[in-house]
């Protein structure tokens, strides 16, 4: 059984061609890290397989189950999870309520429309619950536009985990966060129990490679390398593309 | 309730569904330009079918329906009638808002795609959402012919939508007062202030250039804005440490560096203006950050 089965996956804008045949195999369980310089497409893979976009061609499976077909407001329900690059949280709200609609967004309830949200005992505690795994219980009830930036990440990342998804895609988890920030974060990821598999977009290499166990390089759409952490940082065409040798 | 009015609210349902179908092919601007299109649709339509509207000359009822044998022909009668109407549609409103729904479409405003990244139908939320202000105009339809016992395509023509549109954005939108506060302010200016100023039309579009000058986010919660901005300025130093309530701790230093100005915070029922806030904050010194990829 696979994880992320991905296959000959293709997408163009115009005359662009951002994803190329690209094929990818992720284990269950597996730490996956996706790198590659700005433009290779790393983001539109991940929005390709959450169904944000529609590919041109190819074929992705979760848990050998293809899900090419499947919109993208269902693939959460078969438990993909992401976290964006640029934060978009619901920032008129307060923490508890954006990890609230994260949980809410896999239940029945949320087509409710004649209960009161904050009288549901079980989710809200269920809420907070997730965010004190994140280290933010202190600051639930904050609005989020009165948070620091590191936290919104870990607000992003409590929102991901608290739909107890079997595949989570991080896209630049580190971006724009200080030193501690960082390991704040890194030591948030690597808790998460290995029913989780993780594939990550990072640009950081200092720290995103202790993370993974594979890595894929991208490069124009394509995979150019993938391997364990020693063979990509080995690979001739890994120093030519992202470490600009 | 008379079959024919019961056949109104289904047929204004089946319109509202319709052209949810018809707009939420696109959103934003293009969600507007479809709504004002369909409208002025119904109005040729309405100006046009002379053998069953009557054209421009409208249709005249006899009379008031009498539900449960109440009748509703005196002024009175008719204003107890329209006020629990009122009272049952704001109430209807405030549940939804409060409700795990509610929330789905204050998320499915702010936040599209992540609320589609989140597991959430965000068209059939917008959909219901549409269908549902459908039913209540649809209502608010039915009493307007009650009321005046005639109805002419004026009632659906452009200038009665952008009426209707002016009260929601003077008011707030967003809101559950805001519309009710814009509402009393163009039905009070048409009847009132006409009595004494004969270009009540001009006064009314004062007022409005005001509003959109000093309160952009409508009435209800610019009042709310500038009565706290006010308190604040009577005790500039008691006013900080309220603003932003919360437990001190280690990372209080660093949030108060990063903190933003407090967002004009209106109701609990938001407003869309603060979507915009979701970006970044500016970076404090001396942070490394990622480069920015695809």
């Amino acid at each position: 059984m696979t994880a992320l089965d991905v296959r000959g996956l293709e997408k163009s804008f115009g005359g662009l061609r951002v994803t190329d045949r690209v094929s990818l195999t992720v284990e269950p369980g597996e730490r996956r890290l996706i790198i590659g310089p700005n433009g290779a497409g790393k983001t539109t893979l991940f929005n390709l397989i959450t169904g944000e976009l529609r590919p041109d061609r190819g074929s992705i499976a979760l848990f050998d189950r293809d899900i090419t077909r499947v919109p993208g407001r269902r693939r959460p329900h078969l438990g993909i999870a992401r976290t964006y690059q640029i934060i978009t949280l619901f920032s008129g709200e307060t923490l508890l309520r954006n990890v609230t609609l994260s949980l809410l967004g896999l239940r029945r309830l949320r087509w409710n429309p004649f209960v009161r949200l904050d009288r549901q005992q079980a989710l809200i505690a269920e809420a907070r619950a997730a965010l004190d795994r994140v280290g933010l219980g202190h600051l639930a009830d904050r609005p989020l536009a009165q948070t620091a930036y590191g936290e919104r990440r870990r607000v992003e990342i409590a929102m991901a985990l608290a739909q107890q998804p079997r595949l989570l895609l991080l896209d630049e988890p580190f971006a724009g966060l200080s030193i501690e920030e960082r390991r704040d974060v890194l030591q948030l990821v690597g808790a998460i129990p290995r029913d989780v598999t993780i594939v990550m977009i990072e640009h950081d290499m200092d720290v995103a490679l202790d993370f993974a166990e594979r890595i894929t390089v991208l490069h124009f759409g394509e995979v150019v390398v993938e391997g364990s952490r020693a063979e990509v940082v080995a690979h001739p065409r890994t120093r030519e593309i992202y470490l600009g040798d | 309730m008379p079959p024919s009015a019961a056949g109104a609210l289904a047929a204004a349902l089946v319109a509202a569904a319709l052209f949810a179908v018809l707009a939420l092919r696109g959103t934003g601007l293009g969600f507007v330009m479809i709504t004002v299109a369909l409208g002025q649709i119904v109005w040729g339509v309405a100006y046009r079918w002379i053998s069953i509207t009557n054209g421009d000359n409208g249709i005249s009822i006899k009379g008031r329906p009498s539900p449960l044998g109440l009748s509703l022909a005196s002024p009175a009668a008719f204003y107890w009638a329209v006020l629990i109407v009122f009272v049952v549609a704001v109430a209807s409103m405030a549940v939804l808002v409060a409700s795990p729904f509610g929330a789905s479409l204050r998320g499915t405003r702010d936040q599209p795609r992540r609320m589609q990244a989140l597991g959430y139908h965000v068209w059939m939320i917008r959909f219901i959402a549409f269908v549902f202000s459908g039913f209540w105009s649809g209502v608010a339809g039915l009493l307007y012919l009650y009321y005046h016992q005639f109805v002419s395509p004026h009632a659906v023509a452009l200038s009665a939508s952008a009426e209707a549109l002016l009260m929601v954005i003077s008011g707030g939108t967003g809101t559950l007062l805001g519309p009710i506060a814009g509402a009393a302010l163009v039905v009070v200016m048409k009847n009132v202030a006409s009595a004494y100023v004969e270009r009540w039309n001009f006064v009314l579009g004062a007022i409005f250039v005001v509003i959109v000058v000093f309160m952009p986010e409508g009435f209800v919660p610019g009042t709310v804005r500038l009565w706290r901005w006010a308190a604040g300025a009577w005790r500039p130093r008691a006013a900080a440490p309220v603003s932003t309530p919360g437990r001190r701790s280690a990372g209080d230093e660093r949030l108060r560096e990063e903190a933003r100005p407090p967002i004009r915070s209106l109701s609990r029922y938001g407003n869309p203006a603060m979507s915009a806030c979701a970006k970044r904050p500016r970076r404090q010194s001396g942070v490394t950050r990622g480069k920015a990829t695809s």
